[in-house]
């Protein structure tokens, strides 16, 4: 486990979520381990961050909960992205791009 | 549409709580489960793979805390915990809980009543739509101000000359007499009008039609347009009045119409039984002495109030040029209709009831410091569990103000009780016209409502502000004995009562001085008496009765016929009786001397019958009374009253002087035959004596007139006669206004007594609270200081000096208060006077009074808990320590 924490800036949280949701529904516990990994492994979601976002996005009707039954037969609260989730994601990944990409190129250009 | 969507979501959080509560915790425990068994799976001992998941994942009750945040509405959720804390704490404290609310509850009733009346005599709206851009116009002048009525040679000026108004109504109030046969006539309120007052009004006619411009010209006027209470009075309504035709001042004319019952409002002319054509007769157009006519006029559209201002002050100023005896001190002022300005008066009488309110709020206030300081342990640990002061001072001030809103609530039944006395009482005072109706309407409950929040925030936040400061550490490590709060609360609980105490005196002298000031100006010697004085009042058509000869026709067959009646002692006719003033005025100058226009001193005029003096019971101090050989054409004669004698002739004779009018032009001689006694008034508000002159009615002839009958019996029962003698004269005349002097009297003592009464009823709601605070703030102190009486005891200090130590506390309190208070009764009383002077204004015996009514009070709220200390057993609160 990597014992390093980084602070996620306020927001990304959300696009990671949305990304990690991309192709297919995920139980909580599945989407911390997700993150985790997609991240190599640097990034770790609390519950108290990760169930309130998912809260947050629930509410915006960018993602749905539903109960299902894991493929460990265990009942569990499936997300899954929603059409305007799957168009947030696109806009919140151009935008993502183009502020890294700004911010890569004036960290170089000092 | 996102936020609604959100707000949706976010509002199932607070009906189907349970249901999500339940689904979260099941996510939870879910993903617990999952992470303890990865754990295992990694190769982990079971109770150390749980441990870590809790670890990684972070505890249970923060994901549920920030996913409540997240989910519902937070602050609504809080909120109803807060209330619901506040229920139960108030419950638990029923003493406090009660006080609380029945203190507040006083004080908004009485501000809730206050503001109801003020409500229902000056900011009821009108009750039928706004016309648009119509203003009343009223007259002023530029020393006096003012808002009175027109000339009608200036207010002919101003319809004829000015560019702003599309519309235009010159109103007159005549009085007719209107008779049927077989039945006694009858005096009705008229209300004539030119122009097209009917179609600025906006407002149609119930029945048939109203009239316009073309029927206010000589020959076309013979029209009359019914109020709708007149129209159910005196014809029950009848459907088919329309077309029929009335009697009025022997005249024939046509009712046209009748108008709804919402136009007949009292509150901008009064109520009117009749609308007729205004036809002003020639030989008064050109007139600029008397004013008498309103006006009322409709904007251009384009036009502002304030370019209509300037234009009639274009038209003053001309005026004033012209006619410079009589306007050069001339002005107009436009108001919209339908807005009343409360008089100045009325405010100091909220701004009373309103000091009522402040005392039951500085009272709530220090009960809840009292409360709180008891408190200071639980607020400790509560703020060492983690609440943080924002929430603990928001949970205080939800408290205040929830038992504010129960206390408005419960001032608003109390104000129904006291709307429903004080409707008795004005109800009386209206006696024949319709009173204005105290409800409680949403102006009156948008106002409880309001003083409620604020009184609930004035004595909420201080208290909780203190609170919120606790300091867990010291709140904790002190046992119950110090919790007595620091010294700057302490401070502040005694301010408090100070200012309760203080205000609680001014209450209390500014009832003083209603009741004595009134009582006083009563109770004056007036110069004439009161008493077996029965009056009524005339309006002689001027069709019939044009001109003196005709007139005083009239007043010779009056007195003749009254004469005869028994019970009678003697009849004379008067311009004005002096009971509420003299309305008219005129300007005198002695002859042989030059006086500037506009310089001469101005004199109260009346006119009168031979006898008067002897029938008011004025003493003639030289000369003679008139006599029937002063008549039109024998020589001009005037008596004037002492003061008037004192200032033109201090050494000589002024009998056989001669006095004059303003106009150098046209002085109009008059020759002094004798000097009465000064005369004066109820209520008279002028404190330099007055100037009184008094001319013979048979040489200055006058349609509208006052007939005052002697009696040697109950003036009352002569009414009948009177009514029957005047039918003999003339049949199509009324009498009107038929009263006894006593009765008028009577009247205004009463309109007195409800306004004294009601701020003695507001002083003593304040007194009562006051003194409650006082009492607990003493009680207070005694709880806090059982310990140290038991040790003072314990060393040998006598009962005596106990209670002298706790009484010496309360008698420090009353004593600031008195001196603050005493300060405030003065500069009340300079305020009063400058409303009412000469009735209202300092009075030291008044002063005295309420504060030896104060201090007995607090003397009495102190000593009670003094007694109780001095009863204290040392070896008990010792043995508690």
């Amino acid at each position: 486990m990597a014992t390093e924490k980084f602070e996620l800036l306020q927001g990304t949280l959300d696009l990671l979520i949305l990304t990690a949701l991309q192709h297919d529904a995920m139980h909580g516990f599945g989407l911390s381990q997700r993150i985790h990994v997609m991240s190599g492994e640097v990034f770790l979601v609390e519950m108290g961050s990760l169930y309130p976002a998912l809260c947050r996005l629930e509410a915006k009707g960018w993602i749905k909960g539903e109960w299902s039954v894991s493929a460990a037969n265990r009942k569990a609260r499936f997300y899954s992205l929603t059409s305007g989730g799957r168009r947030q994601l696109m806009e919140e990944t151009a935008r993502w791009e183009k502020l890294s990409s700004t911010i890569n190129l004036m960290l170089k250009a000092i | 549409m996102n936020w609604l969507r959100q707000f949706a979501f976010r509002l199932q959080a607070i009906f189907h709580k349970g249901r999500i509560e339940a689904e979260l915790s099941e996510e939870i425990r879910t993903h617990l489960e999952m992470a303890t068994e990865a754990n295992i799976l990694a190769g982990m001992p079971p109770e150390e793979a749980r441990a870590a998941a809790l670890r990684q994942f972070g505890g249970v009750d923060q994901v549920q805390e920030s996913y409540r945040d997240v989910r519902g509405f937070p602050w609504i959720e809080q909120l109803i915990q807060d209330l619901g804390y506040a229920a139960r704490s108030l419950c638990k404290n029923p003493g406090f809980a009660a006080t609380a609310i029945l203190t507040l509850a006083l004080g908004i009733g009485v501000n809730t009543t206050t503001f109801s009346f003020v409500n229902a005599v000056a900011l009821r709206p009108l009750p039928f739509e706004r016309p648009k851009g119509v203003v009343l116009i009223y007259h002023t002048s530029l020393e006096g101000g003012g808002m009175g009525p027109h000339s009608p040679g200036d207010i002919l000026d101003v319809k004829a000359q000015n560019e702003v108004f599309a519309r235009f109504s010159i109103i007159d109030f005549p009085d007719y007499s209107i008779s049927s046969p077989g039945q006694p006539a009858e005096r009705v309120r008229a209300f004539a009008v030119d122009g097209d007052f009917f179609a600025m009004m906006g407002v149609p006619p119930l029945l048939g039609r109203v009239f316009g411009a073309a029927e206010a010209k000589p020959g076309h006027n013979e029209v009359v347009v019914l109020s709708y209470r007149f129209w159910r009075q005196r014809f029950a309504g009848d459907p088919a009045i329309v077309g029929r035709s009335l009697r009025l001042d022997g005249e024939d004319v046509q009712v046209v119409g009748v108008m709804p019952e919402q136009f007949d409002t009292s509150m901008v002319w009064g109520s009117q039984d009749i609308w007729r054509p205004l036809v002003l007769s020639p030989d008064v157009v050109k007139g600029r002495d008397g004013r008498w006519l309103q006006a009322v006029a409709q904007l251009k559209p384009g036009s502002t109030i304030a370019n209509a201002q300037t234009n009639l002050n274009a038209i003053a100023v001309r005026l004033g040029r012209e006619y410079p005896l009589t306007d050069a001190q001339s002005g107009f002022r436009l108001t919209p209709i339908g807005e009343v300005s409360v008089e100045s008066f009325a405010w100091i009488v909220i701004g009373l009831a309103a000091a009522v309110l402040l005392i039951a709020c500085a009272n709530l206030a220090n009960l809840q410091l009292a409360r709180n300081s008891g408190r200071a342990r639980e607020y400790a640990i509560r703020i060492a569990l983690g609440a943080s002061r924002f929430r603990l001072l928001r949970q205080l001030l939800t408290e205040s103000l929830a038992l504010a809103m129960v206390s408005g609530a419960v001032g608003v039944l109390v104000a129904v009780g006291t709307n429903r006395i004080l409707g008795r009482q004005i109800a009386l005072l209206w006696e024949n016209e319709v009173p204005p109706r105290l409800s409680i309407d949403v102006r009156v409950l948008g106002f409880a409502l309001f003083a409620a929040l604020a009184a609930g925030a004035f004595f909420g936040i201080a208290p909780a502000w203190f609170a919120s400061r606790v300091d867990p550490n010291a709140g904790l490590k002190q046992s119950g004995r110090g919790m007595t709060g620091d010294r700057s609360r302490h401070r502040l609980r005694h301010a408090l009562v100070v200012i309760e105490l203080s205000l609680t005196l001014v209450l209390l002298s500014g009832s003083g001085y209603f009741m004595r000031g009134f009582s006083k100006a009563m109770q004056r010697d007036y110069g004439w008496r009161t008493d077996h004085l029965l009056s009524g009042r005339f309006a002689l058509p001027g069709n019939k009765y044009g001109g003196v000869e005709k007139c005083s026709a009239f007043y010779s067959r009056l007195n003749e016929e009254l004469a005869s009646v028994p019970g009678v002692e003697r009849s004379v006719t008067c311009d004005i009786l002096p009971l509420g003033g003299f309305y008219n005025s005129r300007p005198v100058v002695e002859e042989g001397t030059t006086v500037a226009s506009g310089q001469a001193p101005v004199a109260d005029s009346n006119t009168t019958t031979p006898g008067y003096f002897d029938v008011l019971g004025v003493k003639i101090l030289q000369g003679r009374d008139f006599t029937a050989l002063d008549r039109s054409g024998s020589p001009a004669v005037i008596v004037i009253n002492q003061t008037l004698a004192q200032k033109f002739w201090p050494n000589g004779n002024p009998l056989g002087k001669r006095i004059g009018g303003a106009d150098p032009a046209k002085r109009d001689w008059m020759e002094v035959v004798g000097v009465v006694n000064d005369v004066s008034f109820p209520f008279d508000s002028n404190t330099a004596a007055h100037l009184q002159i008094y001319r013979p009615m048979a040489q200055t002839g006058g349609n509208y007139f006052s007939v005052v009958l002697r009696t040697s019996v109950a003036p009352d029962s002569v009414a009948d006669a009177l009514h029957r003698a005047v039918a003999r004269v003339d049949p199509d005349l009324a009498v009107y206004q038929v009263a006894s002097i006593d009765h008028s009297l009577e009247s205004i003592r009463r309109w007195n007594n409800l306004l004294a009464n009601g701020i003695l009823a507001m002083a003593i709601s304040g007194l009562l609270v006051s003194t409650l605070g006082l009492y607990g703030v003493i009680s207070q102190l005694v709880v806090e200081r059982t310990a140290e009486i038991g040790i003072r005891v314990a060393l040998g200090a006598q009962l005596r000096d106990i209670a002298l130590l706790i009484l010496g506390q309360g008698v420090r309190l009353a004593a600031t208060g008195l001196v603050l208070g005493i300060a405030g009764a003065f500069a009340l009383a300079r305020l009063l006077a400058s409303f009412m002077p000469g009735i209202l204004g300092q009075d030291p015996l008044v002063v005295a009074a309420s504060s030896a009514l104060l201090v007995s009070v607090a003397l009495l709220a102190c000593w009670i808990p003094a007694r109780r200390a001095a009863r204290v057993d040392p070896a008990e609160t010792l043995r508690a320590e």
